[in-house]
């Protein structure tokens, strides 16, 4: 009788020692994901340096761009070049695309085009950053874009 | 006699293992708190940088339109972004720290959108000094999401 009940009694231990320890693994990892071993490689950091010329404004180039893999560095490196890019369209003095920029401004075909792939909430960061350079020009709204764009000016400000 | 004894070191093994168990389940649980920050603040790091480089392509290829209808869903998903790493709970100091960070990171991102529209608008009129003004606060408050954001990624690594 004893004996069944030390047996009993070290079952138990052993089962909530084990799951807690199996536990603990489990949440070392992301949810939903089989943990695995990740190197992060900090010796050999990318260097973003993105300098856009205009004819006669002086270009802003990134000086100090945030280096390393990690998904904020990369989202920061992403936020800096939009910095500098807005700086520099705004002070450039030569003129915008117009008719390019009429083409579809409001349904963003071109970016859309390139971040579909990396679009939602998983962690799939796979993707191909295709799109970037072409100009798909579907659908042409004519002057509805303009008012969308300039009827959030209240709204943004 | 020797019942009692067994009976009492069986209790003690018991009382070990439950407690042990315990200990390991808490530890487990903190870090998957953590967990689900880090992929939340990963998650809408990505899709802050996928809308960062829909601006700077916009930027780069002289469409304002674009520009500021990107800069608009730059600050919508900062402030989605916002919205979900504040409903985290985070167990441990450091994932609050985290937190505090990656939000007021988003904050800083959300207020560096309202420039790059502000400038996207004032460029359609053709107000340059005023586009040039903007952009260039703007820029200074995405610098300073970008340090939050790499800290708050430090923190959770």
């Amino acid at each position: 009788m004893l004996k069944r009940s030390f047996a009993i009694t070290m079952a138990v231990g052993a089962l909530a020692v084990g799951g807690g320890a199996a536990s603990a693994l489990a949440d070392s990892g992301e949810t939903g994901n089989t943990t695995t071993g990740t190197t992060t490689m900090t010796d050999t950091p990318t260097t973003v340096a993105t300098t856009v010329t205009t004819p006669v404004a002086t270009p802003v180039t990134v000086t100090t761009p945030v280096q390393g893999d990690d998904v904020a560095e990369h989202a920061a490196n992403d936020v800096m070049a939009a910095a500098n890019g807005v700086q520099n369209e705004a002070i450039a003095e030569t003129d915008d695309d117009d008719a390019g920029d009429r083409h579809g401004a409001n349904d963003d075909s071109e970016e859309s085009g390139d971040h579909g792939h990396h679009r939602g909430q998983g962690n799939d960061q796979s993707g191909n950053d295709d799109g970037d350079t072409g100009h798909s020009g579907r659908g042409h709204d004519g002057s509805d874009d303009d008012d969308s764009v300039l009827s959030a000016q209240s709204g943004g400000e | 006699m020797t019942n009692d004894i067994r009976i009492r070191r069986a209790g003690r093994i018991l009382t070990l293992a439950v407690m042990v168990g315990s200990l390991l389940t808490l530890a487990s649980t903190a870090g998957a708190s953590n967990a689900t920050l880090r992929v939340s603040v990963n998650s809408w790091s990505r899709t802050i940088g996928i809308d960062a480089h829909s601006v700077a392509l916009a930027a780069q290829n002289r469409h304002p339109r674009r520009m500021t209808s990107s800069a608009l869903r730059f600050r919508t998903d900062a402030l989605r972004a916002r919205t979900a790493v504040a409903r985290q709970r985070p167990s441990t100091a450091g994932g609050k720290r985290a937190q505090k960070l990656a939000l007021a990171a988003f904050t800083h991102y959300e207020a560096a959108a309202q420039g790059w529209a502000a400038a996207g608008r004032a460029r359609l009129q053709g107000d340059r000094a005023v586009a040039g003004r903007r952009a260039r606060a703007a820029a200074i408050s995405a610098r300073a999401g970008n340090k939050l954001l790499v800290a708050a990624g430090q923190v959770l690594r």
